[in-house]
């Protein structure tokens, strides 16, 4: 019996350490689970897990994609590729094509992410425009420190988007310069340019500076002072570029796929 | 009174060559130093070639806008003839060459003989207070300047193709143009506020430092020669940029350096010419003391008080060639500084080659954004 209870807890310390092994790996260790919320940075209470839980997985569902939350308290200088990673390391992803959505709270660098990704790197259910709305709907939320509210809206708003039934008609997400257009415009605009510089420039010859006729060895300073007077500052938050895009098709450590997302501090 | 210089070989008009210290004679060759005619008019031998002695004013010299009363007393070595007045600006003479009647405008100091070719001043227009304290000879000949013009119709990328062969050189003129140099001291005082921006990054938040500074300049240069054309004839703003001249070449006036080349005397006048002068000068000495205000975001002259003081003012004669050409039916006009070659003039534009260009600038732009779209 004395026997049987050492194994026993011998084995409960196993689990333990296993346990505690795992959430030393951060979040990156649970997310190959079924749960769809990840709050390695605590700032949700159970209840609140609960019910973005459920939410997720209801919203997972009716859009067919696999729609995550998840904080982090992890330095990262990209957090797109954090999104990105977070949702490769984890293997996440719906169905075949792997669609998944993920709002990342990252509560060390203070921004916030919106990143989805699949396996084909096209065929998004929300495009970049949408994705910056969302973004601009659960920046006050998150500033306020009002973070179920956020991930809420962020469902609600991920929701209502991936609805949206472009046809035909769905907007190309493309970089500024994929745009043929744009790229006519900037093409004739710069040559426009250049060429009357080149027009207005070509009989113009300089006139000769002051120092041509200067006397050698005249010019004398007589007086030079420079006072410092005072400093003024201007303080500017700086938004963390919310616009997307930049990752498209873009394959990361070899493995296909892509993604797009944008991220704003809050 | 005109008078010519006289080839002591063959008894021909004689002229100066540019780019030597000689006078030459066209038809037979013979050569006379500059150094010889000078000293042979300074003691009024005639072995030379014949000139006369001018009225030693200094070019320093201030006064009324020259009139032609004032008469040389030396002794005239040349042929001569009687000026008659007609009308109020044309004047007439005979050419001390042929005799013919040459009919020059109230400027012209040096000229041709429509008739014979024979270069011919106009003495009382170089003398007394005409007569110019310098002159910078010429130094580009003919030949080299009509080079240059051929070289010119070539450069630029939107210069019609046809420009080269078609264009019709019409007139080439080495013409000796008066100026005014000026000499002055200038004194600036200058007050400015400058700021110096740097900024830091702290979290998401950029702090940008704004360092205010006052500063004060009190700076005093001297310009020396700077130049005027003294000619209305002239555009102020062509011949500002034919500058500049190399005064390590300046000459002190001689009578023959003008021989084969025309020349005006001035008609505005250094009280005329004074406050352009002024104006350039004052352009120079506040860019010279806002040029020791260096590391400064932003410079703004909050008050600047510049003072000039004259130094002296001097009349002189510089060589610019000026050439008149044709090309489809339109007349155009190139200037060469007859000193240093610096070009001024107005290429015409070929307006296909203007379309072609921007096409082709627009399609390398439009490759390199798209190649650039690719690697982003």
């Amino acid at each position: 019996m004395y026997r049987w209870k050492n194994k026993l807890l011998t084995g409960l310390g196993l689990c333990l350490l296993f346990l505690g092994l795992l959430g030393s790996f951060g979040i990156r260790g649970f997310a190959a689970a079924d749960s769809s919320v990840f709050d390695s940075a605590g700032i949700l209470t159970e209840e609140e897990e609960a019910e973005l839980e459920e939410g997720c997985e209801e919203l997972s569902e009716k859009i067919q994609a696999d729609v995550l939350i998840a904080t982090s308290e992890e330095r990262a200088s990209d957090s797109k590729k954090e999104a990105r990673d977070f949702i490769l390391d984890n293997g996440r992803g719906y169905g075949e094509g792997q669609e998944s959505i993920l709002f990342l709270i990252n509560m060390e660098e203070r921004v916030f992410t919106v990143y989805e990704y699949n396996e084909e790197a096209s065929g998004y259910l929300l495009t970049d425009d949408e994705i910056d709305r969302i973004i601009a709907a659960v920046k006050s939320d998150m500033s306020a420190g009002n973070y179920l509210e956020a991930c809420r809206t962020f469902l609600d708003r991920t929701d209502h988007y991936s609805q949206i039934d472009y046809g035909e008609n769905r907007p190309e997400e493309e970089d500024f310069l994929d745009s043929l257009g744009i790229r006519i415009l900037i093409s004739l605009g710069v040559s426009a340019v250049v060429i009357a510089i080149l027009v207005v420039t070509r009989n113009k010859d300089a006139k000769p500076a002051g120092t041509v006729y200067l006397k050698d060895g005249s010019r004398r300073i007589h007086s030079r002072q420079d006072f410092f007077t005072h400093t003024t500052v201007v303080k500017r938050k700086i938004e963390t570029s919310s616009s997307s895009s930049s990752s498209h098709g873009h394959s990361s450590g070899g493995t296909r796929g892509g993604g797009h997302g944008g991220s704003s501090s809050f | 009174m005109v008078k010519n210089y006289k080839c002591p070989g063959c008894g021909a008009s004689m002229v100066f060559e540019e780019g030597t210290d000689h006078m030459v004679c066209p038809y037979c060759g013979t050569k006379v130093s500059m150094e010889q005619i000078s000293r042979e008019e300074t003691t009024g031998k005639e072995t030379g070639p014949k000139g006369t002695d001018g009225d030693e004013t200094s070019g320093e010299e201030t006064g009324p806008k020259g009139t032609d009363g004032d008469e040389t007393s030396g002794e005239n070595l040349g042929a001569e003839a009687e000026a008659e007045t007609m009308g109020g600006h044309v004047r007439t003479f005979h050419c001390p060459n042929c005799g013919a009647e040459m009919m020059t405008d109230e400027n012209t100091a040096a000229t041709f003989c429509s008739f014979c070719g024979s270069p011919t001043l106009i003495e009382e227009r170089l003398s007394g207070i005409l007569k110019p304290k310098y002159l910078i000879p010429f130094q580009i000949d003919r030949e080299k300047a009509k080079e240059m013009f051929r070289a010119w119709t070539k450069k630029g990328i939107f210069t019609p193709r046809s420009f080269s062969s078609a264009s019709a050189l019409d007139k080439v003129t080495g013409m000796y143009v008066p100026y005014w140099l000026y000499d002055y001291e200038a004194d600036v005082d200058l007050d400015a506020a400058a700021t110096r921006v740097r900024s830091t990054r702290k979290g998401d938040t950029e702090y940008t430092y704004t360092d205010h500074y006052k500063i004060h300049r009190n700076l005093s240069a001297a310009y020396e020669k700077v130049p005027e054309d003294a000619s209305t004839q002239m555009p102020d703003d062509v011949m500002e940029r034919l500058e500049p001249f190399d005064y390590d070449q300046i000459k002190d006036f001689e009578m023959p350096y003008l021989t084969g080349f025309l020349a005006e005397k001035y008609n505005d006048d250094q009280e005329k010419m004074k406050n352009r002068a002024e104006e350039r000068i004052r352009g120079f000495a506040v860019k010279e003391t806002l040029d020791t205000i260096q590391g400064y975001t932003t410079v703004t002259v909050v008050r600047q008080d510049v003072s000039l003081k004259q130094k002296r003012q001097d009349y002189a004669m510089l060589p610019v060639w000026i050439m008149n050409y044709r090309y489809r039916n339109k007349q155009y006009m190139l200037m060469i500084n007859g000193q240093t070659g610096k070009m001024i003039g107005k290429l015409p534009l070929d307006y296909g080659r203007i379309g072609i260009g921007y096409v082709l600038l627009s399609a390398v732009i439009f490759l390199l954004l798209t190649l650039l779209g690719l690697f982003m």
